[in-house]
């Protein structure tokens, strides 16, 4: 029987993005103060109700719907649920933000729901023709959303970039897709490993068309050497765009390597692995080494960025589940920690504009001992100071690697989190012993101080009981 | 049942600690002294149950939760209740409680009031885990929290510079001790796998013989180095040669705490220490002889500074290093018995001499020097018997508690068949005559002779107020029965019941196990000692009772010894100098050559620059230019497949 329950938050971020494009054709005839409010609450309605669907998810809906295309399992739930809970967040950190550079009109909050969509379609794949569209959603969204603001040229370019690369990236990606479609004969992610076990080991082309489709997820995930465009798209993009731009795709494209290694590839596992450690490898050498000189924070973000993905890859390059579990939390771990970060940039303003270089952090310290604080949650978090969650993130790769027999890679990844702590420990000198030599102020912000807040603290929280997150991922990666 | 009685005594203090140290100033002064005086005192109330209830054979040692667990060590918080610990709590809460009341008279008008009762509160709290623990993890905890608030008491005063100085002087040197002591505990983690004491007792037996290899063909019997170790922190914080220096000038703390802290309880930590490991000790006869040594120079040579001391406080911190010196001599013949005996005697009679010294203080408005006083017996009544019992009771005099515990001690020493015993026991009778003089020197320059103060003074004696004779009084019902009472149980051997090693076959406590407190009592004025310490009293009674002026004579005439006694054996200066001179200029070498130019110059450095290269690269290749990240891009996919090419089972080189 068909049912409708499988994707139901699919439908509900359907209708949101329907309803605010509705409310924008009608935008002469509607007053202007109605839709201010409307549009915002109308897309914060869909999330949450995507999101609430998504966690009562009962375990009986269980399986693969609409002739193989979409598959239901604890994974897909806890990940729709972290996108729409991310999506939410994201929404409630800008709104404020985009309307303040009179950006906050339907386009904006239809095209993030067009984006969390894609996410959603992509973890939910069971079809590589869906995982595909997943993916075109998702990446078209995201251009258009980056040069949202039309006039700046930075964001234009940026744009430029990121849709000339992703294009390219895409091209790769089907072409992989289409040469494995091309050797087992079925569009199901499930029954191609199937498939591809029956060739054999000396299915040559299998092998490349998997290297075709690790390139193409590669880049996605912004992992080196196909990492060029994140710190200029993560620079130009307007910030609320950054923010969206670092976590929700972070979420599919570990949603994508899940999928494919864990049901549809896994045959090539061994040999994905050590490519997977090449790319991991340098991946934590160019983001942790290149964030080391970077000036302006949105930068630092982007490489740190890239430094991350290595110990993501790291996690699924052991080619076992604790590996994938570790990847999976690490994932979790690092889409909160960063949603903090790009919070606060765009709660706090200096010199009445944005936050751009480091130092005009300085003086944080004392003029916003909160949100500094907040902040240096955020960065010892993220260089991975215990108790913060990010240690236990961290560690949890590394044992992983340690358990799978490649201490090398583990000490390597250990030393570059060394380096990787001076930026983000820069960071928090800068702010408590830097002097000011501007009054740094807050923008008007008001409910979202509170989410702000609980996400901050939930970085030291969760680090007090790193069991609670890890267990759900356990749960979801086992199931 | 136990457990929660065992949790109740110890929590209390902390909680009215807590409590008055968070909101002392809004609960004011007078809540404050209840709050800390009730919870100590019903502490106290509770460990008499408890010593009840471990005299009827009830015993406790179990781990209450564990707090972490990391590379496979568990580190538990737990509590052994036994006949040692059960009189160790007994004692602290007692003489925390008389000192508490105490200070409601002492401290009165001081503004830091407040802060003296939550002090030493906190002080009582750590002091009974530290006597209440079943691990080396939570006897450090209470070991380093005794230390840290000794520090704050010292130091309470701190707008006084020499109060600063000697709370950091404090600090520093039990910090040399900490040393030994941390690594002991490592090499024991080492070689048991466990913080637990009951784990070390098990094994202790099985270790006897191994040694450690420490490179250069160096092999060390384990079980001494770790005996010895142990004891370093032992003799840091109970203030034995040559980590002793602290302690005198710890007098500069309020008098209350000299009584409490550097008297009756903290300082004998470490006695307490060695006695708790007693069944691993008696396995370690080398350590053992290490303490014996230390022990019996400590009893003679702190003594000889007390005779030339002039500061009231300093001859009785004196005569505590010498006493301790006393104890530890007994723990290294293996005499646990009779240390923890004279620990519990020394207690009462020691606290009760700062505390009448104290109201000495407060009379004279706290002019500390002896030879400003004199006479005063005939203002301050209360004090002035107290202080004779105090005395009599320090010197050993037959039949006040001290005689029981220390000349049982002497005499056990001489028993011993422990390497050094025989040096020891000399030392240590020698020390009676040391006593008896410096002890009845101060007595007689304070109590009698010619009345020394200035007029202004003199208008304004009297006796202290009834906090403060109350605590004196409460104190000299010890110091002159408890001997009488505890030397049976204890020497005997029937109050262990196997809590302590060695008290039933050990030679050295042989002649007690008999004897009854009468026979022993009679027995003194058959012994030398007692003669050596009459003749003591009597010297003192010729140079400051009927000769005055010989003293200085004497000192005259030994001028180059009476210099050698008053800078105490130039220990500060060498300390001083090590600390000003040597230390610092090895540093300024290591610092020089060793930091700036190997690690610095080389190691950071040139690793922070190799970084910096690679991160400028990483940087250089951030062009902006699309078409080269287009290139990258495409060269990297072209790279990787023609990896997998080459890699694959059935690819070019397969």
């Amino acid at each position: 029987m068909m049912s409708f329950s499988a994707v139901a938050p699919e439908i509900w971020i359907a209708a949101g993005v329907l309803a605010v494009v509705g409310f924008e054709a009608l935008r002469s005839r509607l007053p202007g103060n109605f839709l201010k409010t409307a549009i915002p609450a109308t897309a914060l309605l869909a999330l949450a109700l995507a999101l609430i669907e998504a966690l009562f998810w009962n375990g009986a809906s269980q399986g693969v719907f609409y002739d193989g295309s979409l598959v239901i399992d604890a994974f897909s739930r806890l990940f729709v649920a972290a996108a729409c809970l991310g999506a939410l967040i994201i929404l409630f950190y800008s709104v404020t933000d985009m309307e303040r550079h009179g950006l906050g009109r339907g386009e904006y909050h239809a095209l993030v729901l067009t984006a969390t969509l894609g996410v959603v379609v992509i973890i939910t794949a069971a079809n590589l023709l869906v995982l595909y569209l997943g993916l075109e959603l998702l990446s078209l969204s995201l251009y258009t959303l980056i040069s949202i603001d039309r006039e700046r040229i930075p964001a234009a370019e940026a744009a430029m970039k990121y849709f000339f690369l992703g294009a390219i990236a895409s091209g790769v990606l089907l072409y992989g897709l289409s040469l494995l479609y091309g050797l087992s004969g079925t569009l199901s992610i499930a029954r191609l490993s199937v498939d591809l076990v029956a060739m054999g080991p000396g299915a040559l082309l299998a092998w490349v068309a998997a290297v075709f489709v690790l390139v193409a997820l590669a880049f996605k995930f912004g992992a080196a050497p196909f990492h060029m465009w994140v710190p200029d798209v993560y620079e130009g993009a307007p910030t609320p765009i950054t923010l969206f731009v670092a976590t929700l795709p972070e979420l599919a494209s570990i949603a994508l390597f899940v999928r494919l290694l864990s049901s549809g590839l896994s045959p090539l596992v061994r040999d994905w692995s050590g490519m997977l450690i090449g790319i991991a490898v340098l991946s934590l050498l160019v983001g942790n080494l290149g964030a080391l000189l970077q000036t302006n924070f949105k930068r630092l973000l982007a490489y740190s960025a890239i430094g991350h993905v290595g110990f993501i890859l790291l996690g699924i390059a052991t080619g076992t589940i604790r590996g994938e579990v570790a990847a999976v939390y690490y994932t979790l771990v690092y889409v909160l920690m960063t949603a903090v970060a790009f919070g606060l940039l765009l709660a706090l303003r200096a010199r009445g504009r944005e936050i751009e270089a480091i130092d005009d952090l300085a003086g944080l310290g004392q003029s916003q001992p909160w949100w500094s604080l907040l902040m240096l949650f955020a960065m010892f978090s993220l260089a991975g100071v215990p108790p913060f969650v990010g240690f236990w993130a961290k560690l949890a790769v590394l044992r992983a690697l340690l358990a799978a027999g490649f201490p090398v890679v583990a000490v390597f990844a250990v030393l570059m989190a060394v380096v990787g702590a001076f930026y983000y420990l820069r960071v928090v000198k800068v702010m408590y012993f830097d002097r000011a030599d501007h009054p740094l102020v807050r923008g008007n912000f008001s409910l979202p101080e509170l989410v702000l807040s609980l996400n901050g603290l939930a970085l030291f929280i969760l680090g007090l009981v790193p069991n609670s997150l890890w267990g759900l991922c356990t749960w979801a990666i086992r199931r | 049942m136990m457990m929660g009685l065992v949790v109740t005594i110890v929590l209390l203090p902390l909680a009215a600690a807590v409590l008055t140290g968070l909101a002392g100033r809004a609960i004011g002064r007078r809540l404050t002294q209840a709050l800390t005086i009730g919870a100590v005192g019903l502490s106290w109330v509770l460990s008499l149950l408890l010593l009840e209830q471990v005299i009827g054979g009830a015993r406790l040692d179990r781990i209450l939760y564990t707090w972490m667990v990391s590379g496979g060590v568990r580190f538990p918080i737990g509590f052994l209740i036994d006949p040692l610990s059960a009189l160790m709590i007994s004692v602290v809460t007692f003489v925390s409680f008389a000192v508490h009341v105490y200070s409601i008279g002492y401290m009165r008008d001081d503004p830091g009031e407040i802060r003296f009762f939550s002090y030493i509160s906190l002080f009582t709290f750590a002091m009974l885990l530290l006597v209440t623990a079943n691990n080396f993890l939570q006897l450090f905890i209470g070991w380093e929290g005794v230390g840290l608030v000794s520090y704050l008491l010292i130091g309470f005063w701190f707008e006084k510079p020499s109060a600063s100085a000697a709370a950091l002087k404090a600090f520093l040197v039990n910090r040399v001790g900490d040393c030994g002591f941390v690594l002991g505990i490592a090499l024991l983690l080492h070689e048991t796998g466990s913080l637990n004491y009951s784990a070390l007792f098990a094994q202790a037996p099985t270790l006897v013989g191994q040694t450690l290899r420490l490179g250069f063909g160096l092999h060390l019997p384990v079980l001494d180095l770790i005996g010895i170790l142990l004891f370093v922190g032992a003799m840091a914080k109970s203030a034995q040669i040559p980590l002793h220096v602290w302690l005198p000038d710890s007098m500069e703390g309020p008098t209350p705490i000299s009584a409490l802290i550097h008297a009756a309880t903290m300082v004998t930590a470490g006695i307490f220490m060695v006695a708790r490991l007693s069944p691993f000790y008696v396995e370690a006869p080398g350590a053992l002889s290490v303490i014996l040594v230390i022990g019996s120079l400590s009893a003679l040579f702190m003594g000889l500074l007390g005779i030339v001391a002039t500061d009231i406080k300093r001859v009785i911190a004196y005569s505590t290093l010498s006493q301790l010196g006393y104890m530890t001599a007994a723990l290294g013949a293996s005499a646990f018995a009779a240390g923890i005996f004279h620990l519990v005697t020394h207690a009462f009679f020691k606290a009760l001499l700062f505390l009448a010294a104290g109201s000495v203080i407060l009379g004279m408005h706290h002019e500390q020097d002896m030879r400003k006083m004199g006479g005063l017996r005939r203002y301050m009544p209360i004090t002035y018997a107290t202080f004779l019992i105090g005395s009599l009771a320090l010197v050993a005099f037959p039949g006040f508690s001290g005689y029981f515990s220390k000349d049982a001690l002497i005499e056990a020493v001489g028993h011993s068949r422990i390497p050094g015993a025989g040096t020891a026991y000399l030392l240590l009778v020698l020390s009676v005559f040391v006593t008896a003089l410096y002890t009845f020197r101060m007595f007689f320059m304070v109590f009698h002779g010619e009345e020394r103060m200035d007029a202004k003074t003199r208008e304004h004696l009297h006796e202290s107020p009834w906090v403060v004779t109350l605590p004196l009084v409460l104190l000299a019902i010890p110091s002159l029965g408890v001997g009488w009472i505890l030397f049976h149980p204890l020497l005997g051997g029937g109050y262990w019941g196997g809590g302590l090693a060695n008290v039933a076959g050990n030679p050295a406590l042989a002649p007690f196990r008999k004897e009854s407190a009468w026979q022993f009592f009679l027995g003194a004025f058959t012994s030398p000692t007692f003669y050596l310490m009459l003749a003591g009293i009597g010297v003192a009674a010729y140079g400051y009772l009927l000769r005055p002026r010989w003293p200085a004579a004497v000192a005259d005439r030994l001028a180059s010894v009476y210099r050698i006694l008053l800078a105490g054996y130039g220990f500060d200066r060498l300390y001083l100098w090590f600390g000003t001179r040597v230390s610092p200029g090895m540093g300024r070498f290591l610092w020089r050559h060793g930091d700036e130019q190997a690690i610095d110059g080389l190691a950071v450095n040139g690793t922070a620059h190799g970084v910096g290269r690679i991160g400028s690269w990483v940087r250089r290749m951030q062009t902006g230019l699309l078409y080269q990240y287009a290139f990258t891009l495409v060269a990297a996919l072209v790279v990787l497949v023609f990896w997998a090419l080459v890699r694959s089972p059935g690819g070019i080189l397969g």
